[in-house]
């Protein structure tokens, strides 16, 4: 691709601007980048420095906390809110899903994710397009370091991302759906702070299930290989899950800001 | 305030991180004091490096189970996830995940769900002696696996006899299985099955390597 996009840059001071359109991110999408970026640094350092904490980091970091706890909506309401993650990357375009910008929607894809959403402090890769296919970048750090050998990445740090990476290679393609099946194929040690590439394919689908597979690349040797299998899901799928959570919590069945609210599904119900 | 101040309130900061909702002016506030904390407490890291510490972790990083990114307490990115104890040839370990872990609307993450199955087939590959090395974990997602419900990952423990031979329980050469579960409510949510190929005898003395 020719844009100048940058994927690691995408929503702060200088990069490229991509609108988020989950209810809680759009309309401050660089602000929320911003604290994000920082909420990875303190993440990053309480590793290091619990038993060390002065009193006044404790305090401030308590301050921090009461704010923005005050800030949380009760589930059923975000759940209420919550929008398809394919709702991002502007709208009325050649997409698959209708986006007007493609590798914008890509890069920032399940915008809270915990693989890869630049809005959630703890996920470790940013995802792209690359010559029509799906790639994903990660150094990964501490975060995610195995505790056997003190170089690797943890395994399973590595099958979440693959995960993400080969849901996007199907959304890339215009499916979309959970997982069904995942096989991670250990090769070799991920190491600890050398930059990774994941890729992945779609290998084929049919009408409910669609199949993809993708591998790990670091410092020119393939560490890991992945495939699977994910549901198709159409708009009554996508609705069922959230019905499905909702009905946790309330004990009545309503429509709310044009989601469902209640007890009408259960886990077997979900297609 | 417990035992983990910093750990228990960077979890819960991460979590509403992920799920507050707020304008534009009222995000930036936030993020204006999580800058001056995160720079705080960098400075705090430089001046226990240059006291001629290395944090808390006087036998390094990956040695200090607290750091887990499975189990790890002060580890973000895990649920954390509790290792029971071994009973009966199963090792489990449990935990809820919360909206930091979410996937699908209301539950948990696939990847999530990888990560903790990673975590329990190498609990029971390392009871039995078996070094870390190439393997194949596939997992099958029968049902959601919710948010705020506890849940609990099991794995049975590989036969000592078998490994021994290299051979899996339906006499496979060569090949070793191991078998778990996720458990959410008395159900199944999803299954996986490792497998690896090892040289027949090519053990060590057990004592787990702990992921």
């Amino acid at each position: 691709m020719s844009s100048p996009l940058d994927p690691f840059q995408v929503n702060r001071p200088g990069g490229a601007f991509v609108e988020v359109r989950q209810p809680a991110i759009v309309g401050r999408e660089v602000e929320r980048r911003r604290l994000v970026d920082a909420v990875r640094r303190i993440v990053a350092s309480v590793l290091f420095l619990d038993e060390q904490a002065e009193t006044g980091i404790l305090r401030d970091f308590e301050d921090l906390l009461d704010q923005i706890e005050l800030l949380m909506p009760a589930e059923e309401d975000r759940l209420s809110r919550m929008m398809s993650p394919l709702s991002t990357g502007g709208e009325g375009g050649d997409g698959p899903f209708g986006e007007a910008n493609v590798r914008g929607s890509v890069v920032v894809g399940n915008a809270t994710g915990m693989a890869s959403g630049m809005y959630n402090p703890i996920s470790p890769t940013i995802l792209d397009v690359v010559d029509g296919r799906i790639v994903g970048h990660a150094t990964f750090g501490d975060l995610y370091r195995a505790s056997h050998n003190g170089d690797e990445v943890h395994d399973g740090v590595v099958s979440a991302c693959f995960d993400v990476v080969l849901a996007m290679a199907n959304r890339l393609h215009g499916m979309f759906g959970p997982t069904m099946e995942l096989a991670c194929t250990r090769l070799a040690p991920t190491r600890i702070g050398v930059p990774c590439r994941f890729e992945a394919d779609v290998d084929w689908y049919r009408e409910k299930v669609v199949v993809a597979s993708g591998r790990l690349v670091q410092d020119g040797v393939v560490t890991a290989e992945a495939s699977g299998a994910f549901r198709r899901f159409d708009q009554v799928g996508i609705e069922a899950v959230g019905r499905l959570r909702s009905s946790q919590g309330a004990t009545n069945s309503t429509r709310k800001n044009g989601s469902y609210v209640g007890s009408d599904v259960t886990r077997g119900d979900v297609p | 305030m417990s035992q983990e101040p910093l750990a228990d309130m960077v979890r819960a900061l991460v979590l509403a991180v992920v799920a507050h909702e707020t304008d534009a002016a009222g995000t930036d506030e936030l993020a204006e004091a999580a800058e001056a904390l995160a720079s705080r407490m960098e400075v705090a890291l430089l001046e226990v490096a240059a006291s001629g510490g290395d944090g808390t972790h006087a036998q390094g990083p990956h040695l200090d189970p607290r750091l887990h990114p499975v189990t790890g307490v002060a580890n973000a990115f895990a649920a954390p996830l509790v290792d029971g104890a071994e009973s009966g040839g199963i090792v489990t370990a449990s935990g809820t995940f919360t909206v930091i872990h979410e996937g699908p609307p209301g539950c948990v993450h696939g990847g999530a769900i990888a990560a903790g199955f990673e975590h329990i087939v190498d609990r029971a590959e390392g009871r039995t002696g078996l070094e870390s090395g190439p393997r194949t974990v596939t997992i099958h997602y029968r049902r959601p696996t919710l948010l705020g419900v506890p849940l609990r990952f099991e794995a049975n423990l590989l036969d000592a006899g078998a490994y021994a031979e290299g051979v899996d329980a339906e006499g496979d050469p060569g090949l070793v299985t191991v078998s778990a579960r996720l458990v959410q409510d008395g159900e199944v949510t999803c299954e996986a099955r490792a497998e690896r190929r090892i040289r027949a005898g090519a053990t060590r003395t057990p004592e787990g390597r702990g992921g």
